[in-house]
């Protein structure tokens, strides 16, 4: 699955995250210039940040390298998402830097880890939104 | 090419000066911390993010008010 497909589809549970108290925020590691452009082709509504420093990601524990887009699973990824009509964009931040998630109650708990393991390896939508819930 | 991409494969850059050159992969512990190291989201706090006007936000400013799920992408591609 491509970055712009995962968005997209992350585009379509926006309410229920606003719904369940919770705030939904994608942040990449390109710059500010590039995030009109993302949330035009993806659809996304809610908030859209830029780490061009990655600065975030290394904190976070989320793992860069060619390593990680080689194999069969990150190949499988791409072909569906070709499969299903979406079309990689101009390269925008960095082509070896894998993602992840987390969810944070305030006051700083940390309730939702996801470290990706390979390029295509998102996380479910269901699972974060459910951390959403939990405690909320 | 950052510090950290070639720090956790062995990688063959491009150096504008010397030419092709081999950056030694991290030991295999440092891989190792990497994959299982503990999150502090006191770290995480003071970092900053920046909006689509280029407006610097803290990021605990996401969950200052209301639980906040981070979803981290590769790139904007």
């Amino acid at each position: 699955m491509l970055c712009r497909q995962q968005v997209a589809e992350l585009s379509k549970y926006e309410n229920q995250f606003s719904e369940k108290g919770g705030r939904l925020a994608v942040i990449g590691p390109g710059r500010a210039s590039h995030l009109a452009e993302f949330r035009e082709v993806t659809g996304y509504r809610s908030d859209l940040f830029a780490d061009p420093g990655r600065e975030a990601y290394r904190v976070l524990g989320f793992s860069s390298g060619i390593s990680k887009m080689l194999g069969i699973k990150p190949l499988q990824g791409a072909l569906s998402a070709l499969k299903s009509g979406i079309r990689p964009g101009k390269l925008q931040g960095s082509a070896l830097q894998i993602g992840g998630a987390v969810v944070i109650a305030p006051g700083g708990e940390l309730r939702y880890l996801y470290r990706e393991k390979y390029v295509g390896d998102h996380p479910q939508v269901v699972e974060i939104l459910g951390a959403v819930s939990d405690g909320g | 090419m950052q510090e950290n991409d070639a720090a956790l494969v062995g990688i063959v850059e491009i150096d504008d000066y010397i030419g092709l050159r081999l950056r030694p992969a991290a030991p295999l512990w440092r891989q190792k911390n990497m994959e299982g190291f503990e999150v502090s989201v006191e770290q995480l706090a003071p970092l900053s993010v920046y909006d689509q006007e280029g407006v610097k936000i803290p990021l605990s400013d996401l969950w200052a008010a209301q639980t906040a799920a981070l979803v981290f992408v590769r790139h904007f591609g």
